[in-house]
């Protein structure tokens, strides 16, 4: 692998890690606020994939439109199982955890329904490519990497700054203790899936301007959120995003030395060593105990 | 304390004359389907029925007993079809060899995901699963030297005959099958009343309690994985000979997720769940005429209903309803199963 490979490689893993980061933060907050394990968050993903698909299916100006479209369906779905399934299931989450199983088989097996397991294509709203020496940036990649650039410096600063994040970051350190002073819990429990959500909708519709989609996708990228959230530290926000970015780089550097087919495995590799050597992931969870 | 009484260890099928008598009619049923159906595809979902049955016993004694669920067991039961065909096609062994050393590799292949994820608590050991279910799909499906990709590989010839078993007919398959599960269920029956049993059943109730009470719970966690690995190891091999082939389909964290599901609808707290599970999994697209794909969406939209309406299953259910009526007069109030 030469420089410019290199260069080229760690571009795209970027870019990939982006839409990583995207997935796992959303996994990571729900998991540190309820402790449910939600699979069919993967699932939510491709809604959104699959929303931008029936809006903006060719590109241009129209794809605005069909991001606005895809964040705003998912947020009311989301509100909708949090409201209507998983608020039952917050007292023994491993309840959480099964009705995100039944969510994987129904959302999944309706997407096929509709679409079939074929890919399908959306145009990216951004057809230019930069050659930079042996380096090509294009400038859909270039996008998904500022997109969740901005995304991610606004959410943060919202996490730190405001009377809303303090009180969802003292929910997820203790919620009992954090309702005792006055914060609705619940409802942030509500708001938490709402943004989960809409980060893994805009996940899903960056992923369909640089590849294929097709409904079986959604377990791919739940597993690499799993593995994100779990190797940074289970409910860690900046620990999810410094693994995805690992993660992201990792695999596309594996690709670029020619073993692309096994670049999935890697997140599993990753899991299985943080378990052994760091349980408590990278940086600490919400749960103090390890 | 409740009419499946096996997890509290006081008897191992029957006490009452109620129970004896529904145990009668379930052998008897499972030894006469093959007389009273008359079709091939009812033969051939019979089978599916008892192959289906040995892994979600298996799921269930981890589930029940040691309070742990897995995806991980379409994959586990994936790794057995592979082993088997693998030693078959590719150095003629034998089915009766290959069933012990497939139920020998799944266990291995448990025992070192659940080494790393067991030591830690519940939920890293669920998202192991998962992904160990995926990776092991993406593994038969890019490994193409060895899995022949999405092709899968193809069994053609019959198991050896072993003594006085020959197993050439669906009916051969059933019975074979058959008896699997019966010595399944009778073995998951003597783990609950085993030293081991109770010591998992304390893990189930506290984990750090037992530890406290000196039980290695992470070390019995695994042994509890691992059994619970043969089994669907063991189901994995007769499907690779049954079927004829395997593909990398039946590995994924679906054929995990269906498994899950056959073991809640039934009612994981009574030892009949599962198997009423897998019955209404595998006829269910029958009764209603549905297609695959509908059949999965209807399956998904059950367990989410199943886990909010009736977290006991369907027996559980049912027999709320039997002793509401009050057809039934049980010794001991009905309490809540944990």
């Amino acid at each position: 692998m030469d420089g410019w490979t290199f260069l080229q490689q760690l571009f795209n893993g970027l870019s990939v890690a982006s839409i990583y980061m995207l997935v796992g933060v959303g996994i990571t907050l729900v998991f540190g606020l309820t402790g449910i394990v939600n699979f069919a968050h993967g699932e939510i993903m491709m809604l959104g994939a699959y929303a931008l698909l029936v809006v903006a299916p060719d590109g241009g100006p129209m794809f605005i439109v069909g991001l606005v479209a895809a964040v705003t369906f998912v947020c009311l779905v989301s509100y909708a199982m949090e409201r209507g399934l998983f608020r039952f299931t917050l007292k023994r989450p491993i309840n959480g955890f099964l009705v995100s199983l039944g969510l994987i088989l129904a959302l999944q097996n309706g997407l096929i329904e509709y679409w079939g397991t074929d890919q399908q294509n959306v145009v990216a709203p951004f057809e230019r490519v930069w050659q930079m020496g042996g380096t090509r940036i294009s400038a859909e990649r270039l996008f998904i990497i500022g997109i969740t650039a901005v995304i991610f410096v606004t959410f943060s600063l919202f996490l730190a700054h405001t009377r809303v994040g303090t009180a969802l970051r003292a929910s997820a350190m203790d919620r009992e203790t954090a309702s005792l002073m006055a914060v609705p819990v619940p409802r942030l429990i509500t708001l938490t899936f709402v943004i989960g959500g809409a980060l893994a909708a805009i996940g899903g519709v960056l992923l369909a301007t640089i590849y294929p989609i097709s409904p079986q996708l959604g377990s791919t990228y739940v597993v690499k959120g799993f593995a994100i959230a779990l190797v940074g530290g289970l409910g860690n926000v900046a620990g999810a995003m410094i693994a995805a970015l690992i993660l992201g780089v990792t695999e596309a550097l594996n690709a670029g030395l020619g073993y692309g087919a096994w670049t999935d495995a890697i997140s599993f590799a990753l899991m299985i060593v943080i378990l052994l050597v760091r349980p408590q992931g990278l940086l600490r969870g919400t749960e103090a105990q390890y | 304390m409740d009419l499946s009484a096996t997890s509290n260890g006081r008897g191992l099928i029957g006490q009452t004359a109620g129970r004896t008598l529904l145990w009668s009619a379930a052998a008897a049923a499972g030894l006469l389907y093959p007389l009273l159906t008359t079709t091939a595809k009812g033969l051939h979902q019979g089978v599916l029925v008892c192959l289906y049955g040995i892994v979600v016993y298996g799921l269930g004694f981890l589930y029940s007993v040691a309070g742990q669920l897995s995806v991980a067991h379409g994959a586990l039961w994936g790794i057995g079809a592979y082993v088997t065909a693998l030693l078959a096609l590719k150095l003629g062994v034998s089915f009766w060899i290959c069933l012990p050393i497939a139920a020998i590799a799944t266990a291995a292949f448990a025992g070192l995901m659940g080494y790393p994820s067991l030591r830690v608590k519940g939920h890293y050991f669920l998202i192991m699963t998962f992904a160990f279910a995926e990776i092991a799909r993406t593994i038969a499906l890019n490994w193409r030297d060895v899995t022949n990709g999405d092709t899968g590989l193809v069994i053609t010839a019959p198991p050896d005959r072993l003594g006085p078993i020959v197993l050439n007919t669906r009916m051969d398959w059933y019975y074979f099958t058959f008896a699997l599960m019966i010595i399944g269920i009778f073995a998951v029956a003597l783990l609950k009343r085993s030293a081991l049993g109770k010591r998992l059943t304390a893990i189930g109730e506290n984990d750090l309690l037992a530890e406290a009470s000196g039980v290695a719970a992470s070390r019995d966690k695994v042994i509890a994985f691992m059994i619970s690995g043969v089994y669907a190891g063991i189901a994995g091999t007769c499907w690779a000979f049954y079927q004829h082939y395997v593909n990398p389909d039946s590995l994924g964290s679906h054929t995990g997720i269906e498994f899950i599901l056959m073991l809640l609808i039934g009612g994981n707290q009574f030892l009949l769940g599962p198997i009423v599970g897998v019955i209404v999994a595998i006829f269910l697209p029958d009764v209603f005429g549905f297609s695959p794909t509908q059949n999965e969406i209807a399956l998904g939209i059950a367990l989410v209903a199943i886990i909010l309406f009736m977290p006991q299953g369907v027996l559980g259910a049912l027999r709320l309803l039997i002793v509401r009526a009050g057809i039934v007069r049980l010794a001991n109030k009905v309490g809540p199963d944990r």
